[in-house]
Parts: C-alpha cells; sequence; structure tokens
C-alpha cells in the first residue's frame, strides 16, 4: 500500500494533528508509513471466513459496579478534584475552561 | 562505592529486617547514595524521589519499633521499588517520557503503586520509556535513551527499559512496568532480569496511562522469580476502579517441585526461526534441555498463525492508542504553547499534538487512524481482529491438547546498539516478534535468565515460559524450578 501526499495530509487532519511541512520530514514519515502498511497485506493471505472478530484476550465480561463516585474512601475527594483541576490548562471558578467550539 | 553493596535479593533483604541486621533507613540511604552515582552512566530514572524515600524510611523504622516481635512483617516491608513513569501516583510528576506531559502532576495514585505502598515498599522514583511505551529501546523518549548497565553502547530494550535497568543495575530491588506487546519481557531480557506480563486482567490498569486497552498490563521486575512472585502477589487482584480486572484472587504461588514436575511442556516451532542470533537459539535450547534432563515431558507443537501476530497487533494496538492518545490535546492537561488571540478549538488541537508528539507516537497514531479510517477499516481493523482470534485459538488448541505450559525465546536478538534501529521502524518492531502473540492472546508469560553471570562479553540471554490464562502459579512455579539449576553446585 503505498501512502500518498494527500491521503497523509487527510489523516493528520483525521487526527488533529498539525501537517508536517517540512520535506525531508515528509517524505520519510511516507516511506515508513508505507512499508509498514505493505507489510500488513501478508494478513490479506489468510482465510478468515466465518471467523468472529476478537477484541478482547480473556473470556471475562467487564464487571459493572455501582454508579456512585468511586473514589478510595481515605482520600478526600474536593482534595482530589482541587489536584484535577489544577493540571487544567485554564479554569474559572474550579471549571475547565475551553477554547469556542462553534465560531 | 562497592557495586555489590545493593546486590541482593527481597528475600534476602527481608532475613536481615527479620533479625534486624539492619534498619530501613540504612537500607534505603544506601541505596538512594548508590543510585545517584550509579544513574549518571545509565539513566534508568527520570526523577528519584529521595527525601520523601527517606523520610518513609524512617517512618517504617518506626513502625517496626512498634510492632510486636514476634508479628511478620508487611510483604514488601523496606522494599526500594521503582514505577515506570506511566503509572499515577498522587502528587508526583507522571511524564509517560512525552514532551506533552512534562509538567503533569497525578491527581490520584495507580491502584498498583498503592498496593506496593500498603505492603511496606519505598518508592524510590519514576523511570524512563520509550515515549506514551510506544517502542523497544527506551530510545524514544523525549527525555533522552537509558542505556543498558552491563554495556553502556547498547540499548536496555523497551518500553520498559528504565525499570529493567533499575533492578539489572541493582539501584532497586524490584519495579513495576507495563506490557502491551512485550513491554516487561523484552527489556528484562536485554538487561537479564525477570520480568512477569500477567494474564489481562490479573493486575487493576487504574492509573496506568493506556496505550491499548485491550492488550496493557501491569507487571514486576526482580532480580529473581521467588521476588518477582512476591510483588505480583501483593498488587494482583481484583479492583472495583477497573472494569476489566478479573476477580480472581492469586496467592501461594509457588507450588512444590514433585508438583510442578508433573506439568508437560510445549515447544512451538514457530518460534524458532530464520534470522534470529545462533547464540540466542543456542541458550533457549539449553534451557529447554535442562528441563528435559531433568526428567519433564516436553513436547514440539504448533501455533500456525504466530508469524502473522506482529501485522495483526501493529493494526490493533495503534488503532487503540490513536483513541487514547486523543485526550492529550491542550485542554484537560498542560499546554504547549500559547493560544494565538484568535485561535479556535482545531488550531489548538492541532498546535498541540503536532508540537507535542515524536516521531514514533505520530506515526502509530496516523497509522491508527488510517485502519480505522472509512473505506480501509474492514480490510485492516476488522481483519486483524478476526486474526487475533485465530492467533488466540491457536493457544486454547494446544492447552486442549494437554499442554501446561509453553517454552519459547523473548526476542531474536540480544541487546542491540544505541542507534542501531532508531530510524527503522519496521525492524525496531520486529524485536518484539516472541512477546506479542501473548498480549494478543491476553496470556501470562515469564521472561527469566537462560544463566546468570552477565558482562559486556556476554550479554544476558532470556526465555519465556507462557502459560494459560490466569495461571501465573504454573509460569512462576516453574521459573522458580528453573532458577534452581542455576544455584552453584555445594
Amino acid at each position: 500500500m503505498l501512502l500518498d501526499d494527500a491521503t497523509l495530509d487527510h489523516l493528520f487532519d483525521l487526527a488533529r494533528i498539525r501537517r508536517e511541512e517540512d520535506p525531508v520530514r515528509r517524505k520519510k514519515l511516507l516511506q515508513d508509513l508505507s512499508k509498514i502498511l505493505d507489510h500488513f497485506q501478508e494478513l490479506q493471505q489468510i482465510n478468515t471466513d466465518n471467523v468472529e472478530p476478537l477484541s478482547g484476550g480473556t473470556f471475562l465480561v467487564n464487571r459493572t459496579r455501582p454508579d456512585e463516585s468511586a473514589v478510595r474512601d481515605e482520600i478526600d475527594v474536593a482534595a482530589q478534584r482541587d489536584a484535577a483541576v489544577k493540571q487544567f490548562p485554564d479554569a474559572e471558578h474550579g471549571y475547565l475552561k475551553v477554547p469556542p467550539v462553534f465560531e | 562505592m562497592n557495586f555489590f553493596e545493593t546486590d541482593y535479593t527481597i528475600e534476602q533483604l527481608r532475613e536481615a529486617y527479620k533479625r534486624r541486621a539492619v534498619s530501613v533507613s540504612d537500607v534505603m540511604r544506601r541505596f538512594f547514595e548508590y543510585a545517584r552515582t550509579r544513574d549518571a552512566a545509565v539513566g534508568a530514572f527520570l526523577e528519584l524521589f529521595e527525601k520523601e524515600g527517606m523520610e518513609r524510611a524512617a517512618a517504617l523504622d518506626a513502625q517496626r519499633e512498634a510492632m510486636d516481635g514476634a508479628a511478620a512483617l508487611p510483604p514488601l516491608f523496606g522494599v526500594p521499588v521503582a514505577i515506570k513513569d506511566n503509572m499515577l501516583y498522587a502528587g508526583h510528576r507522571a511524564s509517560a517520557a512525552s514532551k506533552i506531559l512534562e509538567h503533569y502532576v497525578s491527581a490520584y495514585t495507580a491502584t498498583a503503586v498503592q498496593k506496593l505502598i500498603d505492603a511496606g515498599a519505598v518508592i524510590v522514583g519514576r523511570t524512563n520509556l520509550d515515549e506514551f511505551a510506544m517502542g523497544s529501546s527506551t530510545e524514544y523518549s523525549a527525555f533522552g535513551a537509558t542505556r543498558n548497565p552491563y554495556d553502556p553502547t547498547k540499548v536496555p530494550g523497551g518500553s520498559s527499559g528504565g525499570s529493567a535497568a533499575a533492578v539489572a543495575g541493582n539501584m532497586v530491588l524490584a519495579s513495576l512496568g507495563s506490557d502491551t506487546g512485550g513491554s516487561i519481557r523484552q527489556p528484562a531480557s536485554f538487561c537479564g532480569a525477570v520480568g512477569l506480563k500477567p494474564t489481562y486482567g490479573s493486575v487493576s490498569r487504574y492509573g496506568l496511562m493506556a496505550l491499548a486497552s485491550s492488550l496493557d498490563q501491569i507487571g514486576p521486575f526482580a532480580k529473581t522469580v521467588r521476588d518477582a512472585a512476591r510483588v505480583f502477589e501483593v498488587i494482583a487482584g481484583p479492583d472495583s476502579l477497573d472494569a476489566t480486572s478479573a476477580p480472581i484472587a492469586h496467592e501461594n504461588l509457588l507450588v512444590d517441585g514433585p508438583v510442578i514436575k508433573k506439568k508437560v511442556l510445549g515447544v512451538p516451532k514457530e518460534y524458532f526461526i530464520d534470522g534470529m542470533d545462533a547464540s540466542v537459539e543456542e541458550a533457549v535450547r539449553a534451557a529447554i534441555d535442562r528441563f528435559k534432563q531433568d526428567g519433564f515431558t516436553i513436547k514440539e507443537i504448533s501455533l500456525p498463525h504466530t508469524q502473522y501476530a506482529l501485522s495483526c497487533y501493529y493494526i490493533i494496538l495503534p488503532a487503540e492508542a490513536s483513541a487514547n492518545l486523543a485526550r492529550f490535546d491542550g485542554i484537560r492537561y498542560s499546554r504547549l504553547t500559547d493560544l494565538p488571540v484568535d485561535a479556535g478549538l482545531l488550531d489548538l488541537y492541532r498546535l498541540q499534538k503536532g508540537g507535542g508528539y515524536g516521531d514514533e507516537p505520530t506515526r502509530r497514531i496516523l497509522l491508527g487512524t488510517f485502519v480505522l479510517s472509512s473505506g480501509y477499516y474492514d480490510a485492516y481493523y476488522a481483519k486483524a481482529q478476526k486474526v487475533r482470534r485465530l492467533i488466540l485459538d491457536d493457544f486454547q488448541k494446544v492447552f486442549d491438547d494437554g499442554i501446561d505450559a509453553i517454552l519459547t525465546p523473548v526476542t531474536p536478538t540480544t541487546a542491540f546498539a544505541i542507534g542501531e534501529k532508531k530510524d527503522d521502524p519496521l525492524s525496531m518492531y520486529l524485536s518484539d516478534i516472541f512477546t506479542i502473540p501473548v498480549n494478543l492472546a491476553g496470556l501470562p508469560a515469564l521472561s527469566l535468565p537462560v544463566d546468570r553471570g552477565f558482562s559486556k562479553e556476554n550479554m544476558p540471554i532470556n526465555f519465556q515460559i507462557i502459560g494459560k490464562h490466569f495461571d501465573e502459579r504454573t509460569v512462576l512455579s516453574l521459573g522458580d524450578y528453573y532458577e534452581m539449576y542455576l544455584k552453584p553446585a555445594a
């Protein structure tokens, strides 16, 4: 699978990553990704008719718990909340501040 | 500083503590002193927690003073342990070796880390890794490469290279790593340490930065299988904070020789391939021969889809990783640049991710985006999930046929040179070819040295023991039994 320039830009846009503009780095990236995608072609040799897709390795199912705050008892809930808010690059009155979503 | 001053096992340290031959403060002072000097040449640590480590040591000494003399010490009492820097520890930085999280401070503590602390361990520091655990050499850290303690021109493996090097370099007695495709077992092999990748679900992932959520597991590094089993027993078990943690207890993990000798061991022919180092094949065959000569039943088996595991993995992992890494968008975590006044949300995302991620995370996010994108999903991601089923079926079939555990190499080569594979991602990926199938199938596997006595000329080679789901007991017991062969003759 040879990746072309337009597809690479499309992927950058989908992934919300700024497009790589440096021609040398761009060429290397295209080569690396193409080589890796080429390698994946070997999977097409395998017959997977009637094979159920597998999304995890074990036979267990997710375990649920009551829909309550799961913070460990001994931890001060407010302190933990403050610690999280403190990591926000931009906050106001303890709330996360986000640039405008709609223009 | 005498190199051997920190060169002992958890079992030996416990004996010394029991006899009251040494205090935790004495032990920790020595470890911190040694780690400070030794790590200048290795670079295993991103940060040492020396001040609080010494305070903790004093508190543990006071706790012991107050204890009844006959009372048992907690399982990791006064044991110096390091954690990979993709696990949260409240109030401490957790960077994942990425510029994007360089200044991030954990708001809470990972369950596995909390369990270490509750068991009496002293957390010595946070160790280096490939950025977001993506890599096999620790060269993809944004903060510089870690070096192999036995040869500074070579890599320690990865992605948990710092945790492996910290144990092998005698800077701690145990450490935690995470293993998504071999990130505990491969560096354990390159550094000659013992490393366990537990069954998916055995250890809580709460507080582990997610790389690929269906593959990630936390596990221990230690100097002996017995020590690794002790750490695993502490960190394992169900956790209501992780919906994928299994309601299965792990205790009394090491069973006696007569029981373990009845186990039937399989050797898959697909794990001895062209292109692997002759020295690795020879060493792994020698390990298998030791079991055979001791009377174990060894059978040749076939895991026919092994060769497809690498492609399968490098579709599934980037797909999951591209979704998991989307959260480092400059809004909830640190922001790298000041926003232009008129910048919108999309501009922020693009600036943050374009400037923040190194080459390998960028490659994998783009790959993941590609295999999940419209028009390619069925040919790549859906196909890989079906192949994943065939890989699990291969293992299931040999276990159903009476095989109790599987013996294989860990990695096709010994530690390679720094710089050798850094610019060739596909050849870097190939170093995980023998460890990846285990993660796809969710199985437990132990990586342990074939022999002892490593040096620059005699780099370590480990072999791998793969077990059934949640049968860490058989895997660890076989490893513990094997180590008996390595003891010097009396």
